[in-house]
């Protein structure tokens, strides 16, 4: 056999043989008519195994309705409202967790955000962004005692160019504290401890933003804002939430206009779930989507979630993942090392008692827990 | 409301400049990058949404997209984010590192030929290889690119690249030869 080792690689090429996709021009509204059509197959059908020549996913049916901006529902779509509505039967079936005491509920919960800096201590420069990795995780002893941790992952940038932009700011590509860029947002747990379980009178509170959660009820005023602090609620952390909480808020989502079913979407994570963009005809033109288990009502994921503009810049999250809950058996107080080291504490899973949850691996967050236990307010 | 894709907050305004470049982006450049994700992913599935991804973000940031040639290029390094972003959070879930392998080996439906046992044999060399010589050499003798264009999405020198298509094929020929070795069965090969 005679065939060199650059034809093999090229014939190790899993399209070798195939002719590559090809897509023709073809206008926006053609476009826009492929997506439905589309969106309207796979409710039905499972998804092609071949080569797909047209789009396929709902993320790009998302960004294409603000293209073309031409849906002007003022309902959820009938698919959408059903399968919300079932979703929310099927978590108000469920039980809250119950906890012990000495026992703790562990939450962690993981996003994306964009930012984007137009201002540097208060000097304009050009616009550069970057994503940050974030992880939110919560300690619950019961509603009156709430810890929490962030963790804020180096800034990833697109390309080379961008990292360069961002130094050239005076913006640093090692991040220390996360309340560098998050100035008293973004760790505190939404108390819903207080708010009915009706739909109809959580969606009115909902609706008018009179919810008593600052963070909920300052999302602008308009036709998206009820999908938005919804789904702001959803992701929370939420301190005090019920299943029949969590059920009422989709059957209020179930009540909003323009909600859309979007079928089968996957996560970033991989996971398949049904997907749900909102204000599909309003200004945020349907780029927020939920994907929820259809089986367990489980939020998994969340994107183009606007958290908020009260940075120097603007703060958008690409996509969040919902929280994963633990309980833990406290084994040990937070006991201090030394002057300047955090305290230490240990917990052990109640479900799997071979994981050991050690804070060694959580810098910064015991840190936090011991501030809190002594009312003190310290830093990490 | 956000219009930090400048697109106006009224519906039916939208800015006809912005979305005829989406639109011609879209055109010109879907179909390479879906091939991109297809040879890189493990169905059709998570091409088509490591493709929609790309171009959600291309929408995103249009504003700062380069001009043509640019552009491409630009989408191909998204591409690989996103891919590689794909890849970590499949293996975060499953820890199937043989996946790739196996479900390659059923999708696309390959042209099975005499080599079909050499090619089995390299694809599993070629994703052991680092990363960054493994995209370097599929940058290149996959997707065809020229070294200059694989060596800009991959933020290194032409030099660079060089440098790791050399080590690459070293590797892939190394492994085969033990391959060749283990199996004892084929007649001598020397692809070098």
């Amino acid at each position: 056999m005679s065939t060199d080792l650059d034809t093999l690689i090229i014939r190790s090429d899993p399209l070798w043989g195939h002719n590559a996709p090809h897509v023709d021009s073809i206008t926006g509204q053609e476009l826009y008519e492929r997506i439905l059509a589309d969106s309207l197959l796979k409710k039905e059908t499972p998804r092609s195994r071949g080569i797909p020549l047209a789009i396929g996913s709902a993320a790009v049916a998302a960004i294409l309705v603000v293209v073309l901006v031409v849906v002007s529902q003022t309902a959820p779509s009938v698919s959408a409202a059903a399968e919300l509505t079932h979703i929310a039967h099927i978590v108000a079936t469920q039980e809250p967790p119950r906890l012990q005491p000495g026992q703790t509920l562990y939450s962690e919960r993981t996003a994306t955000v964009e930012l984007t800096f137009t201002y540097v201590n208060g000097v304009a420069v050009p616009a550069v962004d970057a994503d940050i990795p974030v992880s939110i995780q919560t300690w619950t002893k019961n509603n009156s005692n709430v810890s929490y941790g962030e963790r804020f992952g180096a800034p990833q940038f697109t390309s080379p160019a961008a990292q360069l932009a961002w130094s050239a700011a005076g913006l640093p590509i090692q991040l220390s504290r996360a309340e560098q860029y998050f100035k008293g947002g973004g760790s505190n747990g939404l108390d819903v401890a207080s708010l009915p379980v009706n739909a109809t009178s959580l969606g009115a509170l909902i609706a008018k933003g009179n919810t008593g959660i600052p963070e909920v009820d300052r999302v602008s005023p308009g036709p998206d804002a009820t999908g938005q602090r919804v789904t702001l609620l959803l992701l929370g952390p939420d301190i005090g939430a019920t299943p029949k909480f969590y059920s009422a808020l989709y059957k209020v989502l179930s009540t909003v206009a323009d909600v859309k079913e979007l079928g089968t979407v996957t996560t970033h994570s991989g996971q398949t779930g049904v997907g749900f963009a909102l204000g599909t005809s309003g200004p945020a033109t349907g780029k927020e989507r939920l994907i929820l288990d259809p089986t367990t009502g489980k939020l998994l994921e969340a994107q183009n979630v606007i958290f908020g503009q009260n940075l120097e810049g603007e703060s958008t999250s690409v996509y969040a993942v919902a929280p994963t809950f633990q309980i833990l058996n406290q084994i040990a107080e937070p006991r201090t090392l030394g002057s300047a080291v955090p305290a230490f504490g240990l917990f052990i899973s109640a479900t799997s008692t071979d994981r050991v949850v050690s804070v060694k691996s959580l810098p910064g967050i015991i840190a936090r827990y011991y501030a809190m236990s002594t009312g003190q307010r310290g830093e990490y | 409301m956000n219009d930090s894709d400048g697109v106006t907050s009224t519906a039916g305004e939208e800015k006809p400049s912005k979305v005829n470049r989406f639109e011609a982006l879209y055109a010109q450049h879907y179909g390479v990058i879906l091939t991109y994700a297809i040879r890189r992913t493990y169905s059709p599935e998570d091409a088509q949404d490591v493709a929609a991804e790309v171009f959600t973000t291309a929408w995103r940031r249009l504003d700062r997209l380069p001009r043509a040639p640019g552009d491409r290029l630009w989408l191909y390094g998204i591409a690989r984010r996103i891919v590689a972003r794909h890849h970590r959070g499949r293996l975060r879930r499953s820890r199937l590192n043989t996946r790739l392998t196996l479900e390659h080996s059923h999708w696309p439906t390959q042209t099975i030929d005499q080599e079909q046992p050499n090619i089995d044999n390299l694809r599993l060399a070629i994703e052991r290889l680092p990363s960054r010589d493994r995209e370097a050499l599929k940058l290149v003798m996959w997707d065809q690119l020229s070294h200059e264009e694989a060596a800009q999405i991959l933020g290194c020198s032409a030099n660079a690249l060089g440098v790791r298509l050399h080590r690459a094929r070293i590797r892939l020929n190394q492994e085969l030869d033990a391959t060749d070795r283990s199996a004892d069965s084929s007649p001598e090969r020397n692809f070098r």
